[in-house]
């Protein structure tokens, strides 16, 4: 696909989540999905065995893979910050997908520790330790709260960018983005602890 | 049961939160005490203790996900579709995403899947082949042979999409064709014969386009043929035998080994059977089945149900019934045979009219031999037509036609106004040319035609021509002007023959007499079929297609417009009606038309999509089209984004794609020229003009248009010697039998190249002869013509003969005569300058500068003007108002921030130096 062929897709269907457009929504990620794979997997062969070993580290990927794709597309501003909140998502649903297909991802197996650490000087406070597809959830439900909190998690917890960068993208200081984080940590700490099946 | 945070309460946790975390924990103690309701004032407890104690705003807090890493990694490693896992639905492949099983074979399994990506609604077929079947050099062959099928673009055959191998697993995207098998169709609509023979006729048609891109199926059966809701026919399974074929050869047994099926014994020829080499006579063969079977409910050798070996006999060394005779009409429904295949088509309730003819057709596509069957799929066309039709039909062009052109091209070019070779004519033409078969095959079919031109080119005698041995121009000559007399009582012939002749003659590029014969050919078959006929529609193309050749677009349009309109009324293919919209466009676009233009592409573009995916070869070249109306619409730049927006589609363009590549390159090089961009060398152009001839031949007329274009901007920088060298490559490349008319433009350019430069000699009764030779006609007109009498016009300025200028100048003036140019904007400036620059030069400077006002007037209204004519044209005002005594200041500032940046040096930047000082400037019309 040319870069030129999928512009209008991306930034209107962004446009269209951004309304709350299901249609666009899941068009979006069907588009994204397959691409920030490709680009992912590209980014882990490149990193040659000690990237499989150590584990792949997601901020180099969005350096190199996504800022890419991002500066393609001519995200900018509020468009940027959803897209590497999508980049987030996707890469999270790569990871659910997996355990799915290996029949992990039943609730209870595998549980996942979602530590929400401050600096090291701060102690650090853990959530219960609660499967993939109880994040999923968590973050679900998050998104529906409060988007712009989700959207911080995403970026930082899973798309692997930095308190600067997401600073540089919305305009804000670095300081206020870490008070933002902190109110989307206890959130999520909030959302994590309801139990599982709650109505809401 | 808990309820969970609600968003309602959520903007009040917000809200509270961020104003007590701006207290301290003594404070916020308190106010936690108070609120109220106790299940926010827990949450909001909770939350807050997750905040540190001390708030330092620089340390940089962290989300950690441990295990996140690694699980990703491990995600990302395993491949999506292993080749141990069985496929599900919704797994992916590429950009597609597999939905349901559609079926399973030896092959392996068929699925029809859905665009994974959204960007178009899209189904295809995908043929997954199995893992533990592919050999290792699977991969490699499919990228090969990929290449070749995805060439095969026919709407009788179900494209291949994509191949490729993903995780192990090799697959074939194809086509998704809903629909019944052939066999099926016939049998639940109960057709009659003659509707059986227009179905295999559609076959045979994607057959043979097929076999024209080198490729056979190898596998034709009526399982093999679908028939989607419009009664259409695709082939499915093309080449894909050939695909997995190891060697040149086939034998049966080892595509038992690769696929794991054999091939159906039933439709198969008994080389494939034997293992001989297989090729298009195979092919034949399997629709000589086809056809028996349909004609009569039964197949020609042996039964369905019987065993493999048996009917692998039968069709080795068994009869076929006549068709007629045979009687077993029970056997035609229910019962599946023994490979699997469905039952048989049923026999038609007319099947006595097989009778003779058709089983004629089928008894030769049947031979054992191959060599005594059709040799080309084409003239088992031919004969099934003939008989559907019960009258001699024209022949094939492929088979006659064409060859008739080609040798005629060839020899026509060996005759160069000489002698033509008449012992070849007599002797190896009627040998060569028509083989006996061919010849028989003609004469059956047409035998009026053939006739007529066995006669003609028997009729090389010398003695009939006065001694000397006429060339192929004078027999054509000659014989044209007996036609009407000829063929007086057989229209239909004559027509026939107009035909044959038009084609030829434009292929001679003798479009003066090509014209008339095709404006014959198309009263003649109005009258005789009416508007809507095919061959009115035949007509039509072919004059449209001299007015393409010719850049005439007024007769583009004037032909265009009803073509268009008869071929939508009968629902012509849209890809015919497509070919003609981009024709449209371009001619609207030239001729100044240029809402109708934009209104023509608006319409055309969605109809390409349906037909094309938006990232296909096919759709992104539909920016051509568009160019020619950016540039219409003086939006230069956008014109060069979009040849520059298509430069990775030709990066590496496959090998029938290179025509288009280069035509491509060309337009860009024009875009970036004009705006004066480093790339446009010299050099890059001749580059274009070497690659046009390597692949089209020398004298082409893609080279010829990509020297007209450098020797053009060449002039328009002033580096007029330089464009004269051009010309003079460009007259030598020309083929000596073009028509003169032809040459007009480009001796016009070439004059006034020749004048600037300062090679004046013998240019004055040159711009006479022009001047007379350059009368509106079929062969020149609109804006060509317009182009080629404005070159002559600035000559005579340049010679400061504004008699002669005046002259040549006229006809562009006479309003009734050409209507069109009146709405053409761009010419209507040019026009005007011109009109201004003879004033001037008669002396009247004070009436030159309304004109040339107007000329300046034509950039200021466009988005994205020519940068260099437009200072150009500035520069001609200001010497008019400096002539005129008018002051100058603004004008020439202006022309100073008109001027090019790029621009080095230029001949008119003395004309500014000239206006500005006390003496009197120069002479400079026609320069500019």
């Amino acid at each position: 696909m040319t870069p030129s062929a999928q512009q209008p897709a991306i930034t209107e269907l962004l446009a269209g989540t951004s309304r709350g457009d299901a249609a666009s929504l899941q068009q979006l990620y069907a588009v994204l999905y397959p691409e920030i794979k490709r680009v992912a997997r590209v980014r882990l062969a490149q990193s040659g065995p000690n990237g499989r070993v150590a584990g792949l580290d997601t901020t180099a990927l969005v350096h190199e893979g996504f800022l890419r794709m991002a500066d393609q597309q001519g995200l900018q501003g509020e468009t940027r910050g959803q897209f590497f909140a999508y980049v987030g998502r996707v890469l999270r649903s790569v990871v659910i997908d997996h355990l799915r297909t290996e029949h992990r991802d039943k609730r209870g197996g595998d549980a996942i520790l979602v530590t929400l650490s401050a600096a090291s000087d701060v102690a650090a406070v853990q959530s219960q330790a609660v499967d993939m597809i109880g994040l999923d959830q968590a973050l679900e439900r998050m998104r529906a709260l409060d988007n712009g909190l989700y959207e911080l998690i995403e970026m930082i917890g899973f798309a692997g960018l930095s308190i600067a960068e997401v600073a540089t993208l919305r305009g804000l200081s670095t300081r206020s983005i870490n008070r933002e984080l902190l109110k989307a940590r206890a959130l999520l700490q909030e959302l994590l602890g309801d139990p599982p099946n709650s109505v809401y | 049961m808990n309820s969970g945070l609600q968003a309602s309460d959520w903007q009040q946790l917000s809200a509270l939160f961020d104003e007590l975390a701006e207290l301290s924990a003594a404070v916020r103690a308190q106010w936690l005490a108070v609120l109220q309701p106790p299940e926010l004032a827990a949450r909001l407890s909770r939350m807050l203790a997750s905040l540190p104690e001390e708030v330092d705003d620089d340390a940089t807090v962290l989300v950690d996900v441990p295990g996140y890493n690694t699980r990703l990694v491990a995600a990302l490693s395993e491949p999506t579709l292993s080749a141990t896992t069985p496929p599900q639905p919704g797994d992916r492949l590429g950009s597609w995403c597999l939905a349901e099983l559609l079926g399973e074979g030896g092959m392996g399994q068929v699925w029809r899947a859905e665009r994974a990506d959204g960007l178009y609604q899209g189904e295809a077929a995908i043929k997954l082949l199995r893992g533990d079947r592919a050999s290792p050099g699977l991969a490699a062959r499919f990228a090969r042979e990929r290449a070749l099928l995805g060439r095969l673009t026919h709407p009788g055959i179900a494209r291949m999409l994509d191949a490729g191998e993903q995780d192990g697993r090799a697959y074939l995207v194809l086509e998704y064709v809903p629909g019944r098998t052939l066999s099926e169709h016939v049998r639940t609509h109960e057709l009659g014969l003659v509707e059986r023979v227009k179905l295999l006729l559609e076959v045979a048609r994607a057959v043979e386009h097929a076999h024209a891109q080198l490729i056979v199926h190898r596998d034709l059966k009526p399982g093999n043929v679908m028939v989607d809701e419009q009664g259409k026919t695709k082939l499915l399974d093309f080449g894909i035998a050939g695909l997995l074929d190891d060697s040149g050869h086939q034998a049966d047994h080892q595509l038992t080994q690769i696929t794991g099926r054999r091939l159906t014994p039933a439709y198969a020829a008994p080389e494939q059977i034997t293992g001989e080499a297989v090729g298009v006579a195979s092919d034949i063969y399997s629709l000589g089945v086809m056809l028996y079977e349909l004609a009569s409910g039964e197949l020609p050798f042996g039964k369905r149900g019987l065993s493999r070996t048996a009917l692998e006999h039968a069709v080795l060394h068994g009869q076929a019934q006549r068709i007629t005779r045979s009687s077993r009409g029970t056997r035609t429904t229910g019962s599946v045979d023994e490979g699997g295949n469905e039952a048989g088509p049923g026999r038609p309730p007319d099947a006595e009219r097989a009778a003779g003819d058709l089983e004629a057709v089928a008894a030769k596509a049947l031979r054992k031999n191959p060599a005594e069957r059709y040799a080309t799929v084409g003239a088992f066309i031919d004969d099934l037509e003939h008989w559907l039709t019960q009258r001699p039909v024209s022949v094939r062009a492929e088979d006659w036609r064409h060859r008739v052109r080609l040798w005629l091209r060839r020899n026509a070019a060996l005759a160069a106004g000489a002698t033509l070779v008449f012992a070849a004519l007599s002797a190896g033409l009627a040998v060569s040319l028509w083989q006996r078969r061919e010849a028989q095959a003609a004469a059956r079919q047409s035998e009026a035609v053939t006739r007529f031109l066995t006669e003609l080119l028997s009729s090389a005698n010398p003695d009939k021509h006065g001694g000397h041995i006429p060339n192929v121009l004078e027999l054509l000559n000659k014989s044209r002007a007996e036609l009407p007399t000829r063929f007086a009582d057989d229209p239909v012939t004559h027509a026939r023959v107009l035909e044959v002749m038009g084609e030829t003659y434009a292929d001679m590029n003798r479009f003066d007499i090509a014209i008339p014969l095709a404006d014959q050919l198309v009263a003649l078959t109005r009258q005789l079929w009416g508007d809507d006929a095919p061959a009115t529609l035949r007509a039509l193309r072919l004059r449209l297609r001299l007015d393409t050749s010719l850049s005439s677009p007024l007769g583009v349009i004037a032909r265009g417009e009803p073509l268009l309109a008869a071929l939508e009324r009968r629902h012509a293919e849209l890809s015919d009606r497509l070919e003609l919209r981009y024709q449209l466009i371009v001619a609207y676009a030239q001729a100044g038309r240029v809402d109708d233009a934009e209104r023509m592409r608006a319409e055309t573009w969605p109809l390409v999509l349906q037909l094309f995916p938006a990232t296909s070869f096919d759709a992104q070249y539909f920016n051509t089209y568009v160019y020619h109306l950016r540039l219409a619409q003086g939006r230069l730049e956008d014109a060069e984004k979009l040849m520059l927006d298509l430069r990775p589609a030709i990066a590496n363009p496959p090998a029938n794609r290179i025509r288009f590549a280069l035509q491509l390159r060309r337009h860009l090089w024009n875009a970036q020229a004009r705006l004066g961009r480093p790339e446009a060398t010299v050099e890059a152009a001749q580059q274009i003009v070497a690659d046009c001839e390597a692949l089209l031949g020398p004298g082409n007329l893609s080279s010829q248009r990509m020297r007209a274009d450098l020797a053009r901007q060449l002039g328009e920088r002033g580096q007029w010697s330089a464009a004269v060298a051009v010309h003079e490559a460009l007259a030598t490349s020309l083929s000596s039998a073009d028509h003169p008319t032809l040459r007009l433009p480009l001796d016009a350019a070439a004059l006034l190249a020749r004048v600037n430069a300062g090679q004046t000699q013998g240019a004055a009764a040159e711009v006479q002869r022009l001047t007379e030779a350059l009368r509106p006609s079929p062969v020149l007109t609109g804006p060509t013509w317009v182009e080629a009498t404005g070159n002559v016009v600035r000559a005579a300025l340049a010679l400061q003969r504004p008699d002669l200028a005046g002259m040549a100048l006229a006809p562009l003036q006479d309003n009734e005569a050409q209507p069109w140019l009146q709405r053409h904007a761009a010419l209507q400036s040019l026009i005007s300058q011109w009109q201004g620059e003879l004033a001037r030069q008669r002396g009247a400077a004070m009436a030159s500068i309304e004109p040339l006002r107007k000329r300046v007037a034509f950039f200021d209204g466009l988005p994205q003007p020519e940068p260099l004519p437009r200072w150009a044209a500035q520069l001609d005002l200001a010497l008019s108002l400096r002539l005129a005594g008018q002051p100058v200041d603004q004008a020439l500032a202006r022309a100073d921030e008109l001027r090019p940046k790029w621009l080095e040096s230029h001949p008119l930047d003395r004309l500014r130096r000239e206006v500005e000082s006390p003496s009197k400037p120069g002479v400079w019309d026609g320069q500019f």
